[in-house]
């Protein structure tokens, strides 16, 4: 069979769109699927950088933390702790006259081997009265911290001020046996 | 092989010689050159099929643009004037004078035409027919052997070629040039170093030379008297005899002895082979030379080389096709690979920078403890320093890693504004953002409140 000029390049472009269209078919999906783990190994490297590099601050990190755990009271596995320390707020707050109408925990939350119980008062002071407070809870031995304050003019009598804090306590619980040993809590 | 080489071929009955020419930097330099016995065939179908397979191995090195000879004694070769230099005019008027000289009608002939000067508006013109079916067997003989001419000379117009090449065609006078050969001898006279007349004139006799050299002598004598009535009365040259080696002595003397004109016998093993003439004329082929070639022998080409051209490209196509399609898997499978490598090493770390990380939110949070420097106290601190006499905080919220958010009024705005100055300018909080002033009347006084929100830094990650 002769082909003409006209057929054979008919016979070749089609043959090629064919070959091409086929192609594309079958290699779009390839194609997605080479994208799509590109992205993801780009990803992934990314986050093996992230993980490697936190890794090699372990040591850092260790130091910071085994300096840092130094100053924080431990306390057996079951000792109750809020306890402890709902006393030991009233008490600061009573030595410097400020006043709680009320006293109220939230739960022990723990971060590792890390323990934190946060403590919401009401309180109702002068702004002096207040202030040294403030500086007692932050000079205590015992890590104190507080995280949230409001303070507006009480009713009634001038200069007198009140309103809420939640003063969060950190600690740290070791061992099973139960038994209290809070060597650094007053 | 691109067109600037060509390959003329000269099928002789026992002997099969070709010339490749190639053009190289502006120089016409000889490729190939090269030549071949052949067994005389039979006659016979078997014969001629084994002949062209033998024809066909020798041949196998010829490709590119071929140009195949006819022999001389196939064909009818004319000079006449026309007057015009008009190529297609003077194909149409070839056409006409050959139904004039040919004994066959002019529909089973091919007819080619080569101008050999012009002067003014005339031109001396060559026309050369020859049966159809000559050119036809030509062409079936050299296909059957796997070769494909796309022109086809005259054998004569070759030796014509390398005399002139050789400075053998005198540019003055008229002359006559005999060339002898084991196919026929051919007469051409020259005039003016232009061709006036070719004529063959049949072949040697092997047995009777002297008697071949009587009847060439008569045809000479002849010729040159017809000769005067269209080209004048001119005195030739010479003669001169162009012979292959081992010519019989007695044509020689015989011509001598009997030609009016002087006899100068030549070796035609001295010139180049016929094959590089006619590679010659096809390198230099214009519109205004000779080609017996039939139009559907270049159209076959054009259409082969055209099929070669898709199948190279096809097979360029399909390479890179396959090419890419094996780049895409290998590439796929590698990326995947990759991609799961990386991930079980991710895997792997995932555990230690997962303690790291606990680790890390540990020593955070303790430091947040720790760290007073945007304590409470610290933010009263500074609020009371920068606090104008005046003005009363009506309100505070304080919030760590967070804002302060602060109310508060007095009896004119100036010392709100002082007091606002006063925040931005301390290094404490990083954003200082006043919410608004305003005018309140109470108890009969005219009281300026404000807010404002202190922004503290965010804790650190």
């Amino acid at each position: 069979m002769k082909l003409s000029a006209r057929e054979l390049i008919l016979a070749a472009a089609t043959g090629a769109v064919v070959l091409v269209g086929g192609a594309w078919y079958f290699g779009a999906p390839a194609v997605e699927a080479w994208s799509n783990a590109r992205t993801n190994l780009r990803k992934t490297q990314a986050e093996k950088q992230l993980a490697e590099r936190l890794i090699a601050q372990r040591p850092e990190w260790e130091e910071r933390y085994a300096t840092l755990r130094q100053r924080i009271p431990q306390y057996s596995a079951t000792a109750p702790v809020t306890a402890d320390m709902l006393r030991t707020v009233q008490r600061l707050a009573d030595e410097h006259r400020v006043s709680i109408s009320r006293i109220e925990p939230d739960k022990e939350k723990v971060i590792g081997d890390l323990s934190e119980v946060a403590i919401d008062c009401t309180w109702d002071a002068d702004l002096d009265a207040l202030i040294h407070f403030l500086y007692a809870v932050q000079s205590h031995p015992a890590i104190l911290d507080i995280r949230q304050l409001t303070v507006s003019p009480a009713q009634g009598a001038a200069g007198r001020l009140k309103g809420n804090f939640t003063v969060f306590f950190a600690f740290s619980r070791s061992g099973a046996s139960g038994t209290a040993s809070a060597p650094t809590t007053p | 092989m691109t067109d600037d080489s060509i390959t003329a071929l000269v099928l002789y009955p026992t002997r099969v010689e070709w010339t490749t020419l190639r053009r190289r930097k502006g120089q016409i330099e000889v490729a190939e050159q090269r030549e071949h016995a052949l067994e005389a065939v039979a006659g016979d179908a078997e014969a001629e099929g084994d002949s062209a397979k033998r024809l066909k191995a020798l041949l196998a090195g010829v490709q590119g643009r071929v140009a195949a000879a006819l022999p001389t004694e196939q064909a009818l070769l004319r000079v006449v004037k026309f007057p015009t230099t008009d190529v297609a005019e003077i194909a149409e008027m070839a056409a006409l004078q050959v139904d004039k000289f040919s004994p066959f009608p002019v529909d089973q002939m091919a007819v080619g035409q080569e101008v050999l000067a012009q002067q003014d508006a005339a031109a001396q013109v060559l026309i050369a027919a020859t049966q159809q079916d000559n050119i036809a067997r030509l062409g079936a003989s050299l296909q059957a052997a796997g070769v494909f001419a796309r022109e086809v000379d005259v054998a004569v117009l070759g030796w014509l070629r390398l005399l002139k090449m050789e400075g053998h065609v005198p540019e003055t006078g008229r002359h006559l040039l005999l060339i002898v050969e084991e196919r026929g001898i051919e007469l051409l006279v020259v005039q003016a170093g232009v061709v006036v007349m070719i004529r063959s004139l049949g072949a040697l006799s092997a047995t009777a030379p002297g008697e071949t050299a009587t009847e060439i002598a008569e045809e000479l004598n002849y010729t040159l008297t017809t000769l005067e009535t269209e080209w004048g009365v001119q005195a030739p040259g010479e003669l001169q005899v162009w012979h292959r080696r081992g010519l019989a002595d007695a044509f020689l003397a015989g011509l001598r002895e009997q030609c009016e004109v002087a006899v100068r016998a030549h070796p035609l093993d001295s010139l180049p082979p016929l094959s590089e003439g006619l590679a010659r004329r096809a390198l230099e082929r214009g519109p205004h030379m000779l080609d017996l070639a039939p139009a559907d022998w270049k159209a076959a080409l054009a259409s082969r080389r055209l099929q070669r051209g898709l199948i190279a490209a096809g097979a360029i196509f399909v390479a890179l096709w396959a090419l890419a399609v094996g780049a895409l898997a290998v590439g796929l499978h590698l990326q995947k690979k990759q991609l799961s490598d990386a991930q079980a090493e991710l895997a792997a770390l995932q555990a230690p920078s997962r303690e790291v990380g606990q680790l890390k939110e540990q020593v955070r949070a303790l430091e947040r403890y720790l760290d007073p420097t945007f304590s409470a106290l610290e933010c009263l601190r500074e609020i009371s320093e920068r606090l104008p006499g005046g003005l009363d905080i009506t309100a505070l919220t304080y919030k760590k890693y967070g804002q302060v958010a602060l109310r508060g009024e007095s009896d004119t705005s100036d010392p709100i504004y002082g007091f606002f100055q006063e925040l931005e300018q301390t290094e404490l909080f990083p954003s200082v953002k006043p919410e608004g002033v305003t005018q309140q009347q109470r108890s009969g006084r005219t009281r300026s409140q404000f807010k404002l929100t202190l922004e503290l830094p965010a804790e650190a990650k």
